[in-house]
């Protein structure tokens, strides 16, 4: 099934449910990361990825995930080598 | 009990100007099935992530796909990047890291995991790369 999911559908869905709850995460966590299941719109918000990442696994097992910083800024920064990859 | 890791800068070519230098380490990875395979990995300190992985290694490791993040690459460009999960042996003991997909076709080791560590690198051909896990 998530073969079929490209990571542009994984944004749509997870940046949508993100600005459902803007309000409240950029209130409370300005700046930590947020890790949305895109499926059932469940979300973990810890100081890095991997916190977040990991606690959303262990909730929901075989999800999929949108990840971004709230308030913006990228979760990540990454340099010209690992991108000029990725358009996707 | 190891408390470093290490390895050496690589000379890549020449210009007329100066040389390309890549600094190096070992990396102990793993996926779900715990077998840990030696990585050769670039440090690159532009990366604050753990690791990316070509997608070659990425399928032989059997890494389980967790979705994508939001990501900004040096020029200010915006990216999604894929993200995986992974085991590393580091500091005597294995963690969990997330691991990104990547075009380079070497793994590239980023600032999380050297976080609380200390890079030291002698930056000319065969100067050793050294990461003292316990500084």
């Amino acid at each position: 099934m998530h073969e079929t999911i490209t990571s542009a559908e994984i944004e749509v869905r997870g940046h949508a449910r993100y600005l459902e709850l803007q309000e409240q995460l950029e209130a409370d966590h300005f700046g930590q990361i947020v890790v949305i299941d895109i499926f059932s719109g469940d979300y973990e918000v810890a100081p890095d990825d991997l916190t977040a990442t990991l606690r959303m696994f262990e909730r929901r097992p075989g999800g999929l995930t949108w990840g971004e910083r709230i308030g913006g800024g990228g979760v990540y920064q990454v340099s010209e080598r690992i991108s000029f990859v990725l358009g996707s | 009990m190891s408390s470093e890791v290490s390895g050496r800068v690589v000379l890549l070519g020449r210009t007329h100007l100066f040389n390309l230098l890549e600094p190096r380490i070992g990396l102990l990875v793993a996926g779900p099935a715990q077998r840990f395979q030696e990585m050769d990995c670039v440090v690159d300190t532009g990366f604050t992530g753990w690791l990316s992985l070509p997608a070659r290694l990425i399928r032989e490791l059997g890494l389980t796909y967790y979705g994508s993040r939001d990501s900004i690459v040096a020029d200010g460009r915006r990216i999604r990047i894929e993200t995986y999960n992974a085991m590393v042996f580091w500091n005597n003991r294995q963690r969990p890291i997330l691991v990104h997909r990547s075009e380079s076709p070497r793994p590239l080791v980023g600032t999380a995991m050297l976080e609380n560590c200390r890079l030291t690198i002698d930056m000319w051909p065969g100067g050793p790369v050294t990461i003292n896990l316990n500084p």
